[in-house]
């Protein structure tokens, strides 16, 4: 089960003039690959250079389909895929790239992680 | 990596917060491409077995699902970072942040940021935008449906009770616009009214009226059958309706009297995928056959179909739908009607006439002045070139390429209008001669090649005289009158009629002796053209005698 916190912050919310107390999730650390690398040897008992490899070797699959419009699906862990955002049009004539504001990538969890994610335990903390 | 591609699709769509519908873009997802593919590809990519990774990966998720799920950051290089995150009501004070957080937390999401070489790549991908918007739409179509809202839901009616009910439940559903993208299922024939073009109200079946509705351009009807326990149930898939920007157009239901034996009603009529109206005159090529639809009542039980006096070829003949061809020959009026019992009733009888405004017809061809008949075979000279004069109408659209030659032979039109055609033939050769308009060939004619039984070298003013070329010419003596003696092979075959020329009358030809005399009328100079079988073999110039005229050779 994961355990996170929630910090609560006092900002200024600009659309009702305000000042109200956020929540945000507490980042403890950024876990770099390398880091990742060797918990996931550690507790696999799978050499780092293969771990190492393999993850570089996914990565690159990963990104290929991506950039080209697929879903990609990461077993366990989720989906990856392009999203984008674009202004409607009113007719057929209007429509031409100029309307795609923003594309990026997103990322859908998995059901398993989904259901991961509803059993965190949450606390708060000022 | 190659430069990816991504495809942003518009489609029509509902927005629900603007109350309108429009053309909506999203990114297509090509596909998705399963865990043990992308797996495949690394593993054959990176030359490291499948297995291996599969194991790798298992482990690295673990770990990430670790680190992401108790609130740290976990960063692929190349890749992105994935973190959690959580959406909750924002609170007035601090003490009520911690009291009320169970109530104020919407989700815990986990968030990935893309890595900035990832961004940079997506940014290089080229972005295409295609749409699927169907002809004729128009953001001034909202559909609006009064009465009863169709929705998908509502038609998820167990269809194993019965048929399906949805339209015939609702007795009618009236919509505006470009479209409607639903489906329901009636017990009923359907029918569709909608004002036309005209401005005028119409109804139709819409089993039988798909061909007519779309001929106006109105409307299209994607119309499909299911089977189901055993029984075949018809649905609408899609209706879309077509340069009708504020016109209603109005679903529904009613029970089709049974059909009875009698004279047909026809309510509407639609040539060659053109609709018709009594009395219009439709383009035609000569030859071609038509495609006669016809909707109305009673065509079941019609047996036969009359456009004219020609008896239609039905293919298709149903309660309000019957399908018929005939080949309009000549142009004119067409009385399109169905027969019963001997039966015609004057009121249901469609006067269709056939013209030719737009059409093309011949009515003669000529090469080299001699005419040439449709459907009949033509002497030629293989080799020889051909002034070809087409008279006709609607000869203006034609061009060489509706006409086919035999091998060999070239064709290249000289003057063109819409009534005439000059053309020439290079390098006759043997075989069909055709003008086709719209793959119907609207004048055939066979060239045959024949060699002439004689041919003419040159000739002589007198008979032992010296032998003159054909290009010299020939002055007429005392008045007109001149003497000419043929040299040449196959002469004695030759008679008068061998022998003709502008102003220039033949008295007697000589088959023995091969003297040909004749008489040139007027002042003017002319030619004495000599054929045989058809083909001219020599041509000599007859000029008006001067008085110095000095003969070349008499030979006397």
């Amino acid at each position: 089960m994961g355990n996170i916190k929630v910090r609560g912050k006092m900002q200024r919310v600009a659309v009702i003039n305000q000042n109200r107390v956020l929540a945000r999730a507490v980042r403890y650390s950024t876990v770099k690959q390398n880091e990742l690398v060797s918990y996931a040897a550690s507790s696999s008992h799978i050499p780092e250079s293969q771990l190492r490899a393999c993850t570089l070797a996914m990565r690159e699959a990963i990104a290929y389909f991506v950039l080209n419009g697929h879903h990609v699906d990461l077993g366990k862990f989720g989906y990856l895929g392009v999203r984008s955002k674009q202004k409607h049009a009113n007719d057929a004539e209007q429509i031409n790239s100029n309307l795609v504001k923003r594309v990026t990538i997103g990322y859908t969890p998995s059901v398993e992680i989904k259901n991961a994610i509803a059993s965190i335990r949450i606390t708060t903390e000022v | 990596m190659k430069k990816g591609q991504i495809n942003i699709n518009y489609a029509p769509r509902n927005i629900a917060i603007l109350n309108k519908e429009a053309l909506v873009g999203q990114a297509d997802r090509y596909s998705t491409i399963e865990y043990k593919a992308i797996v495949a590809y690394a593993a054959k990519a990176a030359a490291v077995p499948e297995s291996s990774i599969e194991m790798a990966m298992e482990a690295i998720f673990d770990a990430m699902n670790y680190f992401v799920l108790n609130g740290h950051s976990v960063q692929i290089p190349n890749l992105g970072t994935f973190s959690i995150g959580v959406r909750a009501k924002s609170a007035a004070s601090e003490q009520s942040f911690q009291s009320d957080f169970a109530e104020n937390l919407r989700n815990v999401k986990i968030n990935f940021l893309p890595d900035p070489e990832l961004k940079q790549m997506l940014a290089s991908t080229s972005i295409k935008t295609t749409s699927e918007v169907p002809d004729g739409y128009s953001s001034a179509g909202v559909i609006s449906v009064s009465g009863a809202m169709f929705k998908r839901g509502d038609l998820e009616v167990p269809i194993n009770e019965g048929l399906c009910y949805a339209l015939d439940q609702v007795t009618a559903l009236e919509f505006k616009g470009s479209r409607l993208v639903e489906k329901f299922i009636g017990e009923n024939p359907v029918f569709i009214t909608f004002i036309n073009a005209d401005g005028d109200e119409v109804e139709y079946q819409v089993t039988a009226a798909r061909a007519i509705i779309q001929a106006y351009d109105a409307i299209s009807i994607d119309m499909r059958w299911i089977k189901n326990n055993n029984a075949s149930f018809r649905y609408i898939k899609k209706i879309e309706l077509k340069n009708l920007k504020a016109a209603d157009a109005v679903l529904y239901t009613k029970t089709l009297g049974t059909p009875v034996a009698g004279v047909p009603a026809i309510g509407a009529l639609v040539v060659d995928g053109v609709a018709a109206v009594p009395g219009a005159t439709l383009d035609y090529v000569a030859g071609k056959a038509v495609k006669v639809q016809i909707f109305g009542a009673n065509l079941a039980a019609v047996e036969n179909f009359y456009a004219g006096a020609t008896q239609m070829e039905v293919s298709t003949a149903s309660i309000g739908y019957a399908e018929c061809a005939f080949t309009p020959v000549n142009s004119g009026n067409y009385p399109i009607f169905g027969k019963y019992n001997e039966e015609q009733d004057s009121t249901n009888v469609y006067n269709i006439s056939f013209g030719q405004a737009g059409g093309t017809s011949i009515t003669s061809v000529t090469a080299n002045n001699d005419p040439l008949v449709n459907g009949g075979s033509t002497n030629i000279t293989a080799g020889s070139s051909y002034s070809i004069a087409i008279l006709g109408s609607g000869l203006g659209e034609l061009t060489a390429a509706n006409f086919t030659l035999p091998q060999g032979s070239t064709l290249s039109i000289t003057s063109q209008s819409d009534t005439m055609i000059a053309a020439t033939i290079s390098n006759a050769q043997a075989g069909a001669f055709k003008v086709t308009v719209d793959e119907v060939d609207i004048f055939t004619a066979t060239l045959v090649a024949v060699t002439p039984a004689a041919s003419v070298t040159g000739y002589k003013l007198t008979e032992s005289g010296a032998t003159q070329s054909l290009s010299t010419s020939v002055q007429a003596e005392d008045g007109g009158a001149f003497s000419i003696f043929l040299v040449g092979t196959g002469l004695d075959s030759l008679t008068d009629d061998n022998f003709s020329g502008n102003n220039i009358d033949i008295s007697e030809y000589d088959a023995e002796t091969h003297n040909v005399v004749g008489t040139l009328n007027g002042s003017s100079s002319s030619n004495l053209i000599i054929t045989a079988s058809s083909t001219t073999i020599g041509t000599i110039t007859i000029v008006p005698y001067t008085d110095d005229y000095n003969p070349i050779d008499t030979g006397n």
